[in-house]
């Protein structure tokens, strides 16, 4: 039981953290549309474009 | 190769005889027009397919690209619109027209992530935003804008309400309360169980004070931070004399955390952590989902300003009279201003060159389009249908007279009382017999000793807990709304599934509501010189170019036609007709006087055709029906209300449409101010009205009934007013919301009685010193979500 000394804090270290990321993401606007980041991930994100050599912006 | 199916991007039919096709990732594909193809290339080449894939709703089809200056690099404009800091980081939000889903916004985001010098763009579909970061060294804003209207969405200056920024801390702060308390409450949990098991095992005096003081430690933040509303809510009750609900929570919440520290320092009997951070959780849960109903409500109603453009045209008369696209907040009065068919009219003004008419029924409810001529008054808001205007303001945007009359709605608006929730009336009430009930228990208690005293009274106060109180009527509220909103019924106010069941009578506007709005073709009469299918291709080709409603009825009917007919020099009659040439023949068409002949009779409205021989055919033209407005209307009357039909509409067709729907009562030529009226006096009869309407003459009349309807193509100013908005045109949402609303009554019933029940129950138990902090905390947890589990049956509507 002598471990519960070590594990105890451990955890309230890891709690802690869990609550400064909650916190972050919060504050940084991640929650604030809700409906729209669940489909966020069926998209890929980095995938290269076939035909795209330079990236001058069009007019 | 004719194509007839549907274009890959927008899902419209393809015209026929047009040939506008690309091979993309192998598979051939059909557009409609040059526009919708380039967009789908465009999509293609930039690796960004996934779109078409996952996209839940047809593309836009973009208008084409204006040339010159884009009026937001307009220097004044930009000093407006952008956010500029020193280091050449600009920051900027727009509006975004157009988008349906998820997709749009990915593709948005991806194709404006490709642009050099772009730090971050990000779409909410919330609030229809585009929030962009970029470095102005490398990029302008007209840049991005045309990056984003290549795709076919709209961009346009954000309108900051200071409302929303206000609502978005508020939800910030709500949320990050729940979490905290949310994480302590797991924590807690779990060393709460080793506690309550340890009591029954015998547990070493040094675990149970680890663990007891490692529960403190989580219970600190719950108790002072996310539990700090109901102490602030609490004592600002007690300045102005009043007992409000967070009274006893403050004190259970804050008493019961106080005597847990004593006990874990002097080692006494019980701790309540978990009791503790379990209420805390549960009533902030309570208080968001009230919040969040609140905050959705607000937004929703707070729709577009689209009736007003934010660009103009202007004539620069000193150069010329060369064009440029200015935005619309820069008109000044003198301004010649120009406005080509199709556009609405930045500013109020006076006609000085062009004869056209005018589609005003955002002001006036008519959907007729109006003739005026040189020297006549123009307003801001209307659409100009046929030929191109030029005008000169009478004064800027901000002081035409529709902007007016939105200011002045916007006010009405926020000074409409909100309507008492049954539980807050019960609040007070609550509130003094669970104090009275604490001091009772600490009275009886005493003479066992002052800690059996104190841990009673906790108990009593804990388990009295108001949570399932709390969450009875929002829960049920916010499930019933959800569910309505995704059968397409937007429920914007929070008083209506509560006013539903009171309705008495409901009454009907014509146009727009009953009927579609728009004139379709009801009857061809041809005569035997030509054929049904070429009269119809002859009379589409000639309006191939007007935005009349009579010409829309015709080009509806053009994409299913086979024929392949264009005319040439199309000249527009205003008010009367149009004419043009198809091959060597010169065709008119338009009313009876246009061309000197008598139409079949004088009840409906027909357009005739005529070549330099005679009459070719007779088209008759009728707004439709909403094909379930019959029944609807029927169902409605079964059920035990009284109907009326109440329209401006001067003409036979109201009584005509009145009677084939079996409607009692039916008034025609109603003012706005004549329909206000007629709804008070209906009130003062007694009846509860529920009004169902369309145009902007209706909004007086929406704000005055019990409960206020606007069918889905209603004006934004009748949006802004109506208490629900069927995003769907199906009348028969009304007959769904009814049930729905005498749903959510028993369930809202159910909840206060279950809670009631529970509380007068658990009350007396707890003052006779019976419910250990386990058994509290169960309680509260197992009658919540007991209460949450209920409401979640208005999900599922029938």
């Amino acid at each position: 039981m002598e471990s519960l000394y070590l594990l105890i804090p451990l955890g309230i270290v890891l709690v802690s953290s869990a609550v400064a990321l909650f916190v972050w993401a919060v504050r940084s606007g991640q929650y604030d549309d809700l409906d729209r980041e669940a489909s966020r991930i069926l998209f890929e994100e980095d995938r290269p474009s076939p035909t795209r050599k330079d990236d001058t912006p069009d007019e | 190769m004719a194509s007839t199916g549907h274009c890959y991007h927008c899902a419209l039919p393809i015209p026929a005889g047009t040939h506008w096709h690309r091979v993309l990732d192998g598979e051939e594909r059909a557009f409609c027009c040059p526009a919708c193809q380039s967009v789908a290339e465009i999509i293609h080449q930039d690796g960004l397919d996934d779109y078409y894939r996952l996209r839940e709703t047809p593309g836009n089809r973009p208008s084409p690209d204006a040339d010159g200056e884009h009026p937001f690099d307009n220097a004044i404009f930009a000093q407006q619109l952008l956010q500029q800091d020193d280091h050449g980081h600009c920051r900027a939000r727009f509006a975004v027209e157009g988008l349906h889903c998820a997709a749009c916004a990915w593709l948005i985001e991806s194709r404006l992530s490709q642009l050099p010098g772009l730090a971050t763009a990000n779409v909410s579909l919330n609030d229809q935003s585009l929030s962009v970061e970029w470095d102005a060294r490398q990029l302008s804003a007209g840049q991005i804008a045309r990056r984003v209207e290549q795709l076919g969405y709209g961009l346009s200056p954000w309108h900051p309400e200071a409302v929303l920024a206000l609502q978005q801390r508020e939800y910030r702060a709500s949320l990050l309360r729940l979490g905290v308390a949310g994480i302590a409450m797991m924590q807690t949990g779990i060393l709460a169980i080793a506690l309550y098991l340890g009591d029954y095992q015998d547990i070493e005096p040094q675990w149970r004070e680890l663990l007891r003081w490692v529960s403190l430690l989580f219970a600190l933040p719950v108790a002072t931070f996310s539990a700090w509303p109901f102490y602030r809510n609490a004592f600002n009750g007690l300045r102005h004399g009043e007992t409000v609900m967070d009274l006893p929570v403050s004190l259970a919440i804050g008493g019961a955390f106080i005597a847990s520290c004593a006990a874990t320092v002097w080692q006494h009997e019980h701790v309540y952590f978990d009791s503790v951070v379990m209420f805390t959780f549960f009533l902030l849960t309570g208080r968001h989902l009230e919040m969040v109903l609140r905050h959705r409500n607000r937004r929703d109603s707070l729709v577009d300003h689209q009736a007003l453009p934010w660009q103009a045209c202007r004539l620069d008369t000193d150069h010329d009279h060369r064009e440029e696209r200015i935005p619309a907040m820069l008109v000044r009065a003198g301004d010649r201003i120009l406005v080509k068919p199709g556009e609405a009219v930045p500013v109020d003004g006076l006609i000085h060159e062009g004869r056209s008419a005018l589609n005003e029924s955002v002001l006036t409810g008519e959907s007729l389009p109006v003739l005026r001529g040189p020297g006549e008054a123009v307003l801001a808001g209307s659409t100009n249908t046929e030929q191109a205007l030029v005008i000169v303001a009478a004064g800027s945007q901000a002081e035409s007279r529709i902007a007016r009359m939105h200011q002045q709605l916007s006010q009405a608006l926020s000074s409409k009382p909100a309507f008492a929730i049954l539980a807050d009336r019960l609040a007070s009430r609550f509130v003094m017999v669970v104090i009275a009930a604490a001091a009772v228990t600490y009275w009886y208690s005493l003479p066992l000793g002052f800690e059996t005293a104190l841990t009673r009274v906790l108990a009593v106060l804990v388990a009295s807990c108001p949570c399932a109180l709390s969450l009875a009527t929002p829960s049920a509220l916010a499930a019933a709304s959800h569910a309505l909103a995704k059968a397409g019924y937007l429920v914007t106010r929070a008083h209506v599934l509560e006013t539903l069941p009171a309705i008495t009578r409901i009454v009907f506007d014509k146009t727009g509501t009953l009927t579609e709005g728009r004139l379709s073709i009801s009857e061809v009469i041809c005569t035997d010189r030509l054929g049904r299918e070429d009269a119809l291709s002859i009379a589409a080709a000639l309006e191939q170019h007007s935005n009349h409603p009579v010409a829309r009825a015709f080009t509806a009917v053009r994409s299913v036609s086979a024929h392949d007919v264009i005319a040439s020099d199309i000249q527009q009659h205003p008010g009367m007709g149009v004419s043009g040439r198809i091959g060597q023949a010169l065709y008119h068409l338009g009313h009876g006087d246009f061309l000197g002949i008598d139409p079949p009779d004088q009840e409906r409205h027909w357009v005739g055709l005529s070549d330099a021989e005679g009459l070719l055919a007779w088209f008759a033209l009728q707004d439709r029906l909403r094909d379930d407005a019959a029944s609807t209307i029927a169902a409605l009357r079964e059920k035990g209300f009284a109907i009326e039909l109440l329209t401006g509409d001067r003409s036979g067709e109201a009584l005509r449409i009145g009677q084939a729907l079996g409607i009692d009562r039916i008034t025609a030529g109603s003012s706005p101010q004549a329909k206000q009226s007629h709804i008070l006096h209906l009130q003062q009869q007694g009846e509860r009205v529920l009004m169902v309407g369309d145009g902007v003459n209706d909004a007086a009349v929406l704000a005055t009934a019990d409960v206020s309807v606007a069918v889905a193509d209603a004006t934004s100013l009748a949006r802004l007013q109506a208490d629900a908005i069927l995003t769907r045109p199906a009348l028969a949402l009304l007959l769904t919301a009814h049930q729905q609303a005498l749903a959510t009554r028993r369930i809202i019933r159910e909840n206060l009685a279950w809670a009631a029940g529970y509380n007068a129950t658990v009350i007396p138990l707890a003052a006779m010193g019976w419910i250990p902090p386990w058994l509290a905390a169960i309680g509260m947890s197992s009658s919540s979500l007991l209460v949450i589990g209920n409401a979640m049956r208005l999900s599922r509507m029938r």
